[in-house]
């Protein structure tokens, strides 16, 4: 019997081993998570530039921020986004899940297909949509043009598609402010819909599978339709998992920032700032020329509180009609 | 036992991982001083520098200067900031004026006058010789921190040939034969009742219009720089002649597509950097010429692009080693070279007259008149606050009266709004 069995069976290695297991994970979040989230909090009171801290500012930046137009339009533009995703994504994958829970012959081809954009790098995903979009060279005008259709100009439009809408309809007035979002962001959204809904149909997938049989073969039984089993079966006993991905998706939703950075521009957030998002925003003012720290962190905060607002109002509205 | 090795493994990992994160410091053994170099030249502009660099490289055995293009210059901003706060700047850098005035407030920057002054440094008449106003404005209360690198002017580029088609044998000299040209150079071909050629064609730019502000004796800040003053009366008239020329007797394309379409001969005159030169060179076939920018109520130029800077933690050999650089690279001889090649501006009045420049003057028809607007040339207000600001001049104020969204009044006022609203924060 080796040291290390006897040690094992004196169960006093249990606890160390645990938390060597942990010390990986564990390192990576304290370093790379919690510590950054604490010295953001302390950072947003005080005026950073290039790393040092040059006095304590209190409230200061918060009271900026608030005045800043800027701030508040790029929250604007923020919900628009996580509006335009959220509920869409959420459909979309679902209804693909329960088409892919099915028992067909092609079925790991069709799962594989929809997984190939979560894996496949951002950065060339943005690109290549770029250049889908593009106002003269992009497929998706030529097939717009091939179909008798006009171009649009895509991620170069600052119009509003409401009033893209209203003015396709002739109508010569439409009342500022509800513009609504540039079709520009539109086209951002549509790429983050189609990138992001493979990883939601594998959740969901999963969720539809821990559904046991016996309660399908029950309501069959009973004669229920397919409309039926889908409602009083699936949705009520997916809830969990619906619920797990509406919060997820909010969540990144809002934090988005590559493909804002890489699709539209020069300059990025462009055309006209009507794709400027609130983590753009914060990269613009904590790390461009003259970058304030403090300042970016006080938006960190304020983001992180209004994702913490909505994750709990969800908790409290949603998941009473989440069974577990 | 294996799972007792797995976790050792695991923490060697991320030991290794924490280390690896410690970076460290390039010692060098041989004698040589490496220099960092982190610039945003890329294309034609960066094969030209590197070859530069290169040469510096074998003239000087015991420098090595590392040239590294970080790409655009906002990542090049952001990785200058970035690598300050993390104490690990290269040695020397492009920089905006309005990025240095920020390294020196934190004491990031080597002030220059003791290496101008010093053994090694330059003579009265070498200091004379720089462009008027380039060194004083890389100086910060009578310091020089900077030195000019690659500056830029606009221009006119025209097609001679199609000109010439309506009998126009001279660039738009002042604002009403600019607006002219263009009427009359803006046709339906072919007659089928579709525009095929442009007067002109642009991209939505600020320096574009602070260039026509100038022209119209405007102003982008007032005197003390704490207020827009581009929302004027001259700044709407200027912003309505762009707007007008840009949207009535040309179109305005994203990027840099309107050169495309220059070259291609479907617009006859763009405005643009004298850079352009580099990225258009053996893409055209006609007769090209360039001119200086057509006069509004007076002369005006604002000149563009950056300078470079030493940081003050690089070490004494590798800051004299820039030192050293950075005097051969504005030297008259390599500044012509590298004007010649790339259209920047020389920096030195003398360079003009250099073989390379002459030899360049005589292939571009113009561009001598062209890098003479130097010797009038204004420079944009140096304020990080003015550089944040400066993106809402395009953004609000210049982006949306060309697409029409707001008339230039309403689209000057909001972009004023703005930048008074950065201005008051810094």
């Amino acid at each position: 019997m080796t040291w290390l069995e006897r040690l094992k069976r004196k169960k006093i290695m249990d606890p160390v081993t645990a938390a060597l297991y942990l010390v990986p994970a564990g390192v990576i979040v304290v370093v790379f998570r919690l510590l950054p989230i604490g010295s953001a909090f302390l950072l947003s009171f005080f005026d950073v530039k290039m790393g040092r801290i040059r006095g304590f500012v209190g409230l200061a930046q918060y009271a900026r921020l608030f005045q800043d137009p800027t701030f508040w339009s790029s929250l604007g533009t923020t919900a628009y986004y996580v509006v335009g995703v959220v509920p869409l994504s959420l459909f979309l994958s679902l209804f693909a899940a329960v088409l892919l829970n099915q028992k067909i012959r092609t079925l790991g081809f069709y799962r594989t297909v929809y997984f190939l954009p979560v894996v496949t790098s951002l950065v060339a995903v943005s690109m290549v949509w770029k250049w889908i979009f593009h106002p003269r060279l992009g497929l998706l005008n030529y097939f717009l043009q091939f179909l008798g259709g006009g171009s649009l100009q895509w991620l170069e439009e600052p119009r509003g598609i409401f009033e893209m809408a209203a003015a396709g309809l002739n109508w010569s007035w439409w009342p500022d402010g509800f513009a609504g979002p540039s079709l520009a962001l539109i086209a951002v959204i549509v790429v983050a819909i189609w990138r992001g809904i493979g990883y939601n149909i594998v959740i969901f997938l999963a969720g539809l599978q821990n559904i046991p049989d016996q309660y399908y073969e029950a309501a069959r039984i009973d004669g229920a339709n397919p409309r039926q089993v889908f409602w009083k079966v699936t949705w009520p006993l997916l809830s969990p998992t619906t619920f797990y991905v509406l919060l997820s998706t909010t969540i990144v939703s809002f934090q988005v920032f590559t493909q804002i950075y890489l699709m539209t521009g020069p300059p990025v957030g462009g055309p006209m700032g009507t794709t400027k998002v609130i983590v753009y925003y914060l990269f613009e003012k904590g790390f461009d020329a003259g970058g304030n720290m403090g300042y970016a962190s006080a938006v960190a905060l304020i983001l992180f509180g209004i994702i913490l607002t909505l994750t709990l109002v969800q908790r409290r509205i949603v998941e009473r009609r989440v069974y577990y | 036992m294996k799972r007792y090795v797995t976790a050792v493994v695991a923490v060697l990992a991320v030991v290794a991982l924490i280390a690896g994160c410690g970076g460290g410091e390039e010692e060098s053994t041989s004698g040589v001083v490496t220099v960092q170099f982190w610039h945003a030249m890329g294309g034609p502009l960066g094969d030209a520098l590197d070859a530069l660099v290169d040469e510096f490289n074998e003239l000087h055995p015991a420098i090595d200067i590392v040239s590294i293009s970080m790409g655009r210059y906002q990542a090049l901003s952001q990785k200058i900031m970035a690598a300050v706060a993390a104490g690990q700047p290269p040695v020397l850098a492009q920089a905006y004026e309005a990025w240095t005035g920020e390294l020196i407030e934190n004491g990031s920057a080597v002030p220059l006058n003791s290496y101008i002054e010093g053994g090694g440094g330059l003579t009265l008449a070498e200091l004379d010789d720089f462009v008027p106003g380039m060194l004083d404005n890389n100086s910060w209360d009578g310091t020089v921190y900077s030195f000019p690198f690659n500056k830029s002017v606009r221009a006119i580029y025209w097609n001679k040939d199609l000109f010439a088609v309506e009998g126009l044998d001279h660039a738009p000299t002042n604002w009403s034969e600019y607006e002219d040209f263009a009427r009359r150079l803006t046709k339906d071909t072919d007659g089928d009742g579709e525009i095929d050629q442009w007067g002109t064609a642009g991209q939505i730019s600020a320096w574009m219009f602070e260039n026509l502000l100038l022209q119209n004796d405007g102003q982008i800040l007032t005197e003390d720089g704490a207020a827009a003053a581009f929302d004027s009366a001259e700044g709407v008239e200027a912003l309505e002649f762009m707007v007008r020329l840009l949207t009535k007797w040309g179109k305005v394309t994203s990027g840099y597509e309107y050169q495309n379409d220059f070259q291609a001969g479907k617009v006859a005159m763009i405005e643009g950097s004298t850079v352009s030169l580099s990225f258009m060179e053996g893409k055209y076939t006609f007769n090209m010429a360039v001119a200086p920018l057509p006069e509004g109520r007076g002369k005006g130029c604002y000149v563009a692009g950056t300078n470079v800077v030493i940081f003050a933690e690089a070490s004494q050999a590798q800051k004299d080693a820039a030192w050293e650089f950075i005097k051969w690279f504005t030297s008259p001889e390599t500044s012509a070279r590298w004007a010649a090649r790339t259209g920047y501006a020389p920096v030195r009045m003398s360079a003009m007259e250099s073989g390379a420049m002459q030899a360049r003057f005589g292939e571009i028809e113009g561009l001598e008149g062209v890098l003479r607007q130097l010797e009038f040339a204004s420079y944009e207000p140096r304020s990080a606050a003015w550089y944040a600001g400066r993106k809402h001049l395009e953004e609000m104020g210049v982006e949306s009266a060309l697409r029409q969204r707001m008339t230039p009044p309403e689209a000057l006022a909001k972009a004023a709004r703005l930048v008074n609203a950065e201005l008051a924060g810094q």
